[in-house]
């Protein structure tokens, strides 16, 4: 349905972000990437950061809608976009977060835009905005909005590269 | 439960070597306040406060793009109130901070743990939040425009908090 209509989001749709490591995770002061106590990797809040994109005016988290995506183009993605952090810090492609459509409408404030980018090498045909409230560059937002980052960081599910196999590998949170 | 578990260096591991430090898995019951006290006997605050100005240190060679997303580097005088800060807070507010990292828009935020207890204080150029969240009661929100202003009244509310 999404292909033929593609600026309707049918809530079972997977949409996909893609994790570089080491700064969307939790790290030591070695960069190693740290597990809590069932061995599980631990997001950042701050891979929920929305960017303020200063032409469109809002803040936005670039997704990828992944039932219309192959998921090699997927990687190649991910991939396109890994490179140096700093002169001493690569970051790396290490696999995506999934969520829902309906998981993502399920928080006040936020709503899907499929926005499409042609331009970029290799062009992100599915690639979709999520908006939330506009941020101010360099400001923290309200304290309300800040505790608010933690309920849309757990609407996120992380796949590892090499776990994913085919395309029903890729695995939303549970709701 | 690990004991570094709530430490800012935590492995899931059975143990971890960090610098000349071996430490192993303690048993459950060392939670809370008696897991802090056991990390700052053998670690100590002073050199957990240099490890985070030298993380924050590490931030500042971050370059635009940082994050594969367009995220801003930190804004330079964020980075400098928060060395001051941690500078400033007392031994007890030091030990259960969990992480510092920064933020797409340039803002650097600072998160303790502690049980299931967290507090999370984003600090930008010229305001900070912060929440206090405890599970199962309804958390307490703070802001300002400088934390260093603020920072008796925080580390107070923080000491509470975090028992």
């Amino acid at each position: 349905m999404g292909e033929r209509f593609p600026l309707i989001f049918y809530n079972g749709e997977r949409i996909i972000r893609t994790i570089y490591s080491p700064f969307h995770f939790k790290t030591d002061k070695h960069k190693n990437l740290r597990r809590d106590q069932e061995g599980r990797l631990t997001l950042r809040p701050s891979f929920v950061s929305f960017t303020l994109n200063r032409l469109t005016g809002k803040s936005e988290l670039s997704t990828i809608r992944f039932e219309l995506e192959k998921l090699e183009n997927c990687f190649a993605i991910g991939k396109a976009y890994q490179g140096s952090s700093a002169p001493h810090i690569v970051k790396d492609y290490f696999g995506f977060a999934c969520s829902t459509v309906l998981q993502i409408r399920a928080v006040e404030g936020l709503s899907l835009c499929f926005t499409p980018n042609r331009e970029s090498h290799p062009p992100i045909h599915f690639h979709t905005d999520i908006y939330d409230k506009s941020g101010v560059v360099g400001q923290a937002p309200t304290p309300e909005d800040l505790h608010r980052k933690d309920q849309i960081l757990s609407l996120w599910a992380i796949n590892e590269h090499k776990d994913l196999k085919s395309k029903s590998d890729m695995k939303p949170p549970k709701s | 439960m690990m004991l570094l578990s709530q430490s800012p260096f935590s492995h899931t591991e059975n143990s971890c070597n960090w610098g000349e430090w071996s430490v192993t898995a303690l048993p459950s019951f060392y939670t809370g306040a008696v897991q802090n006290k056991i990390w700052e006997l053998l670690i100590g605050p002073n050199k957990l406060r240099s490890d985070f100005l030298e993380l924050l240190g590490g931030y500042e060679t971050l370059k635009p793009d940082w994050d594969g997303y367009d995220a801003l580097p930190p804004f330079p005088e964020i980075l400098e109130r928060a060395k001051d800060l941690i500078q400033a807070l007392p031994d007890e507010s030091v030990l259960p901070i969990d992480d510092i990292f920064p933020n797409s828009n340039g803002t650097v935020t600072i998160e303790w743990l502690n049980s299931n207890k967290k507090c999370a204080l984003e600090i930008g150029l010229s305001n900070y939040s912060c929440f206090l969240d405890m599970q199962n009661t309804d958390p307490v929100y703070l802001s300002g425009k400088d934390i260093l202003v603020d920072i008796k009244d925080f580390t107070e509310k923080l000491k509470q908090f975090l028992g």
